[in-house]
C-alpha cells in the first residue's frame, strides 16, 4: 500500500527519467547518470509497484510538468527496493510532495563511492520508454 | 591526378575567450591558461591528435551550455562548477588521442563528469572536483573499483589503466 512508510525489498520503484542522456535506447539500458544523487543526497523517486503503465506515466507527466524548466518525459527507471538494499542504502517513503513519493538514502559522502552505487543501480534497472 | 595527402580542417575551434572565463583567476594564470589552449589548438589543425582534442572541446563546451544553470534536471541540481570546468579541460589536453573520446556530462553537484561506457556492467566513469581532485568509479562485469586522484600535468597513471581495462577485458 502507497500509504504505507514501509516498504517492502520486493516493491519496484521508478525513477523518472527527463533527459535522453539517462539512458541508452540502443543498448536498452539506464545510464549511471540517472542515480547520481543531488546534493541533499535524497534520490527522489516514486514507488510504482502494481501500478499500470498508464498510471506510471500520468505520475511521470505530473513530475515533469512541476519541473520549472520544461523537460520530456523519456520514461523510467523501474528499480527493485531489494537492489537499493544490497547497496547498503535505504528507502524513505515520505509522500511529499505526493502519495507514492520516496527517497532513496544513505548515500555516502565519498564521490567515488557515490558514482559506483549509481553504476550498480543503472546496471540493475530496467529501462521503461514511454 | 592530384592526390589529397591532408584533409584540410573545415570546422571552426571554439572560441578560446569562452574557454579561458575563469573568474577568480589572476592575469598571469588567465594568460598561461590561453597559451595551454592555443598549444592545444596549433595541434588541433595540424595533428590527428587535434581532432580527438576538438571533439572533446566541443563536448565540453556543449556540457557547459546544457548545465550552466540551477536545477538543470528539475531536482534541484547545481549549474556547472567553473573550477571543475577548468580542471575537466586541463584533463582534456592531457589525454592521450588513443583513449575513446568520453561521454561528458555534469553532475548533480555541479562537477563535470566524463564517462566511458560500453555497457551497463562495462563503465568508468570521472568526476572533476576542486583542487585538481578527480572522483573515480569502475564497473568491469563483477569487478569493480572506486577512489580519487589528484591531478597535476600528466593523466594519472590508475586512471589510464582503468580507462584500458574496460576495453581489454
Amino acid at each position: 500500500m502507497l500509504s504505507s512508510n514501509i516498504v517492502n525489498s520486493d516493491e519496484s520503484l521508478g525513477r523518472y527519467l527527463p533527459e535522453s542522456s539517462y539512458f541508452s535506447a540502443s543498448k536498452n539500458s539506464v545510464r549511471p547518470k540517472a542515480f547520481m544523487p543531488p546534493t541533499n543526497l535524497r534520490l527522489s523517486v516514486f514507488r510504482i509497484e502494481g501500478l499500470s503503465l498508464e498510471k506510471v506515466w500520468g505520475i511521470g507527466q505530473k513530475v515533469i510538468e512541476a519541473m520549472p524548466t520544461p523537460k520530456i518525459l523519456y520514461g523510467v527507471a523501474d528499480i527493485k527496493v531489494a537492489k537499493v538494499r544490497e547497496n547498503e542504502l535505504e528507502v524513505d517513503a515520505d509522500n511529499i510532495p505526493t502519495l507514492g513519493h520516496a527517497n532513496i538514502i544513505g548515500w555516502p559522502e565519498d564521490k567515488g563511492k557515490q558514482k559506483l552505487i549509481a553504476q550498480s543501480l543503472a546496471a540493475e534497472a530496467n529501462l521503461i520508454l514511454k | 591526378m592530384t592526390t589529397t595527402i591532408f584533409a584540410t580542417p573545415t570546422r571552426q575551434l571554439p572560441n578560446p575567450a569562452i574557454l579561458g572565463r575563469n573568474v577568480g583567476v589572476s592575469d598571469s594564470a588567465r594568460t598561461i591558461q590561453l597559451e595551454t589552449y592555443k598549444l592545444g589548438t596549433s595541434f588541433a589543425q595540424t595533428l590527428t591528435f587535434g581532432e580527438h582534442l576538438l571533439r572533446m572541446i566541443e563536448r565540453l563546451l556543449q556540457a557547459e551550455s546544457m548545465y550552466s544553470e540551477d536545477n538543470w534536471d528539475g531536482f534541484e541540481a547545481k549549474g556547472i562548477n567553473i573550477e571543475s570546468r577548468q580542471n575537466a579541460f586541463n584533463f582534456a589536453l592531457s589525454l592521450p588521442p588513443q583513449v575513446p573520446i568520453p561521454e561528458i556530462y555534469v553532475d548533480p553537484d555541479g562537477e563535470v563528469a566524463f564517462e566511458w561506457y560500453e555497457d551497463k556492467r562495462r563503465v568508468f566513469s570521472i568526476s572533476f572536483g576542486s583542487k585538481n581532485k578527480i572522483s573515480y568509479a569502475g564497473t568491469y562485469g563483477f569487478n569493480k573499483t572506486y577512489g580519487v586522484e589528484y591531478f597535476s600535468d600528466d593523466t594519472p597513471e590508475i586512471i589510464l589503466r582503468n580507462i584500458k581495462r574496460l576495453y581489454s577485458e
